[in-house]
């Protein structure tokens, strides 16, 4: 059974550092992008079944990316989180529009996101 | 009426339905009363609501001299009346048999349905040489459905008004809440994303308890710390803006000040951390001072972010340009960084609130989303604007242009000139304001000329007043202050306007801070042409007649400007040659004058006066004591600030100063008096000056006063290798050179007047020692009671500079001996 990979894209530094602290604690394979431009180049080499994507970023933004990795078939299996401080009910339709899976609202509890992640991806068969 | 005309008179009357406007409808309106009335001129005036002139709306058949008269006078309401009152009345029309000429004219008024006068129509040259009695009656039914038509109009046009600015208003708040929601997606987004980090770091610790080793944890505790800052900063910004902080209310006074010295202030508090990254800056700044009108904190605040931001962004070892530029009308500030550049799409977002470009180097730089927004925002205060050019390549260049709010000048006078010349007359007057208020340190000056068209004086150009004053003020000849000035060709001194029994006190507008007032004549080949106001001296001063003096001599180089300028088709250098030198005037002004200087320049001019010097030399020296350094604005930057020897070449270079200064101004004056004493001002007593080498009573007597004034301003001032004197000390190493350096017998007179006002120049001195030279306009008052005021630190002006020219223009006083 193959470990499960995770791409954080998170401007942040403190913020996604923590995340892939967490992530790795609980025996994921992480890789960082600082933005959406880093996250397209990263996607086919490092094949993460889950992306946590922050939306407001520079370079190219959350939901830009988002558009373009469902854009292509090879990533229609991809779960996608979309994490943002913005939450209104539109920003929220907006992202999942955009081809998100979930939305989650900063500031967030960790615990609850790896809860999310774990369930999501149980039913594909992954432990 | 035949049937004819009745069907003309239809067709006309229809025609009022299609009209479009205003413009049109009375267009229409007059024509029909003509036709229908039977005459061949008409005209229509329409009463306006705001100040209840009748406004000449409509002529028909009408050309020439008779429509020239009709534009150049409105009607008011008292003159309708009069008018019609010398007619008598036939139905509904006033008939005026013996108007102009014995030629019969009527007239026609428009009542609105509240019965209130409209309008007026005016009807002239009846068409078969007489009036049509029979035609009078249709009078009152075509002025009943003109009343009606325009007030329709005049509704109509209120409701379009009121519906254009609903809809501006309407997209004005889509805009807005456009805005609203990005600046809130930003706050939140800064506000949350530091949150997020320390609530997740908090649950790290937590779920980890016991089992992470200490480093760890404390690294994780360190970033907890490090976000709640971020945090407590960002809320401080919001802070900031809640309380409506970064925006200096518009009503804070406006100075005169010169940007190069705000450039050369940020970057003097940079220095520490310039130097901490290694950093080189470099300032290319001009020559001569880039004065310009505007609020100074908000300006300095500009810079300080874009160097800042300019520092902050460049990598260690880098470099970082601050320039400024002047032209026409602006002044432009740039700053460029050594840094990565900002890309293209992110060149006008990064002005936004809580904004920045490269998030994930908040960490590495620190914020600066409100910095660049405020930035904006003061720019834009000042009608300038800032953007940022050459995204997407390395190393940023940001760009800032303001005007140099320049005088408001009114465009009639201009009327008629060439265009080429047109931006001339325009500079002249923009300077000879610019200078007024420069020399004569106040804050209002204005000039006024004869106005043919309205019969009065009005502003054509002002410093100090609103466009709307400007272009409002009319003063008829022989009244109030100006208009007396003008009839009498005599200047006018007014201590306090409250208590000058000459004339009634009109100054009631919110700029007068003052209520001193100076007014001179300006004068074309002897005869009065203008007036030069000058009010609001700064700290509340009251004009002397010392200013009088001053204020009269710059009316005559305003005036011999002028000269130049009218006939300028001769020659159109001398006319930038005349700009030129009053742009020297003003800048050398505005460098050297302090508080002190202008104390020991009115010594030198009492001098003169005890010496005998009659009102035109008067003039003359107290002009020349202001400008003497001139020729220094031609000096390069090698005699700033040095306090080695000079070189022989220099010594030449420097000596030929006063020459120049001499030159540079020759183009303002009429006779050599000035000319002669900016060029000597440099020669001893004793014949070892320069250029000359005069001596004794050769050398003319107000150089030998300014000669006075300059080594003694040089002394109580300082200069880099030697701290100021002090007054007694500055008194006796004149005594000292008196027969040497000084004339004997003004030196003497000039040391009398120097005790006589020991105690101002020791207060003045202290004064100085406390907040640096100071400009006048922020500078101590020296009561005229005796009592002195306490000394309050205030921010020092960065004049080391010009001091330091000063020094190496007066050789200490020991190197004579």
């Amino acid at each position: 059974m193959a470990t499960p990979r995770v791409l954080i894209v998170e401007d942040e530094l403190s913020l996604a550092r923590i995340l892939s602290f967490s992530f790795q604690n609980e025996g994921y394979i992480v890789a960082r992008a600082e933005d959406g431009v880093e996250c397209m180049n990263k996607i086919s080499t490092f094949r993460p079944d889950v992306v946590l994507m922050d939306l407001m970023m520079p370079k190219l933004d959350g939901l830009e990316t988002i558009r373009l990795l469902r854009a292509n078939e090879a990533h229609r299996d991809l779960i996608i989180i979309a994490v943002t401080a913005k939450s209104r009910p539109v920003d929220r339709v907006a992202a999942l529009e955009a081809g998100a899976d979930f939305f989650v609202k900063k500031p967030f509890q960790i615990s609850a996101l790896l809860e999310r992640v774990g369930s999501m991806l149980t039913p594909r068969g992954v432990s | 009426m035949t049937s004819e005309e009745l069907d003309r008179l239809f067709r006309s009357t229809t025609a009022f339905l299609r009209c479009r406007d205003q413009t049109e409808l009375t267009a229409r309106i007059t024509g029909v009363f003509c036709e229908v009335l039977g005459f061949d001129a008409g005209l229509l005036r329409l009463r306006s609501p705001e100040d209840d002139r009748f406004v000449l709306w409509a002529t028909t058949g009408m050309a020439g001299a008779e429509l020239e008269e009709l534009h150049s006078w409105d009607l008011d309401l008292p003159g309708v009346e009069e008018l019609l009152e010398a007619c008598h009345r036939v139905g509904w029309c006033y008939l005026d048999e013996e108007a102009e000429g014995g030629r019969p004219r009527l007239y026609v008024p428009l009542l609105t349905s509240e019965q209130e006068l409209l309008g007026l129509v005016e009807l002239r040259n009846p068409s078969s040489g007489s009036i049509d009695h029979d035609r009078l009656r249709w009078g009152d039914r075509l002025a009943e459905m003109s009343a009606l038509l325009l007030e329709a109009m005049v509704e109509r046009e209120e409701l379009a008004e009121a519906s254009r600015e609903l809809s501006t208003a309407h997209s004005r708040i889509d805009d807005l809440e456009t805005r609203q929601q990005a600046f809130l997606d930003g706050v939140s987004h800064e506000l949350r994303t530091p949150l997020t980090s320390i609530q997740a770091y908090c649950e790290g610790l937590l779920s980890q308890e016991g089992e992470m080793d200490e480093g760890l944890s404390k690294r994780f505790l360190h970033v907890i710390l490090e976000e709640s800052r971020r945090l407590n900063d960002r809320v401080e910004d919001l802070l900031a803006i809640a309380r409506g902080d970064h925006a200096p209310p518009s009503s804070t006074r406006r100075l005169r000040f010169d940007l190069r010295e705000v450039v050369r202030e940020v970057h003097l508090r940079l220095t520490p951390i310039l130097e901490e990254k290694h950093i080189q800056a470099v300032l290319d700044l001009p020559g001569q001072p880039v004065l310009m009108e505007g609020e100074r904190e908000g300006i300095a605040l500009v810079v300080q972010e874009l160097m800042d931001n300019a520092v902050k962004f460049s990598p260690e070892g880098g470099r970082v340009v601050a320039a400024v530029v002047e032209d026409e009308g602006e002044v432009e500030l740039r700053v460029e960084d050594s840094g990565e550049g900002i890309p293209e799409s992110e060149s006008t977002r990064i002005f936004e609130r809580f904004y920045q470009v490269d998030g994930s180097t908040t960490r590495v730089h620190g914020g600066q989303g409100l910095g660049l927004s405020v930035c904006r925002r003061i720019v834009e205060e000042h009608e300038g604007r800032i953007w940022v050019e050459r995204p997407d390549q390395g190393g940023a260049l940001f760009r800032v242009r303001l005007p140099r709010q320049r005088a408001v000048l009114r465009s009639e006078m201009t009327h008629g000139v060439q265009r080429g010349a047109r931006g001339e007359l325009l500079e002249l007057l923009d300077l000879s304001v610019a200078a007024a208020c420069e020399l004569m340190s106040c804050g209002i000056a204005s000039i006024m000329t004869y106005d043919e068209k309205d019969a009065c004086l009005r502003v054509q150009a002002a410093v100090g007043l609103s466009e709307e004053v400007v272009r409002r003020t009319r003063v008829e000849v022989g009244q109030g202050v100006a208009g007396r000035v003008y009839e009498s060709g005599e200047t006018v001194l007014i201590r306090d306007l409250r208590e000058d029994r000459r004339f009634p006190v009109q100054l009631n507008e919110e700029q007068y801070d003052g209520y001193s007032v100076l007014s001179t004549p300006l004068r074309l080949e002897g005869k009065v042409v203008g007036v030069l106001n000058v009010n609001n001296k700064s700290a509340g001063e009251v004009f002397d007649d010392d200013d009088r003096l001053l204020l009269e001599s710059l009316a005559e180089r305003i005036s011999v400007a002028f000269a130049h300028y009218l006939t300028f088709q001769k020659s159109h250098q001398t006319v930038s040659k005349a700009r030129e030198a009053l742009r020297a005037v003003v800048d050398v002004n505005h460098q050297r004058r302090t508080p002190l200087r202008e104390a020991i320049v009115r010594c030198g001019l009492a001098t003169a006066r005890r010496d005998g010097a009659d009102e035109k030399e008067l003039r003359a020296l107290s002009y020349a004591l202001r400008v003497y350094d001139l020729g220094l604005s031609t000096l390069g930057d090698e005699f700033l600030g040095r306090t080695e020897p000079l070189g022989a070449g220099q010594r030449r270079r420097l000596e030929e100063h006063a020459l120049r200064g001499a030159d540079l101004s020759s183009v303002l004056e009429e006779d050599r008096r000035v000319q002669s004493a900016l060029a000597h001002h440099h020669e001893n007593w004793d014949g070892s000056g320069y250029p000359d080498g005069l001596a004794g009573e050769s050398i003319p007597s107000s150089a030998r006063i300014i000669r006075l004034v300059d080594c003694f301003a040089a002394m109580l001032h300082g200069r880099p290798a030697r701290p100021p004197i002090d007054v007694d000390e500055a008194i006796a190493l004149v005594e000292e050179a008196l027969g040497r350096r000084f004339c004997p017998r003004l030196g003497a007179l000039f040391l009398e007047e120097v005790r006589s006002r020991r105690d101002e120049l020791v207060y003045l001195c202290r004064w100085q020692e406390e907040n640096g030279p100071g400009r006048h306009e922020s500078g101590p008052q020296w009561p005229r009671n005796g009592k002195l005021p306490p000394i309050r630190s205030s921010l020092p002006s960065r004049e080391e500079d010009l001091i330091a020219v000063e020094a190496v223009t007066s050789p200490p006083m020991e190197d004579d001996s």
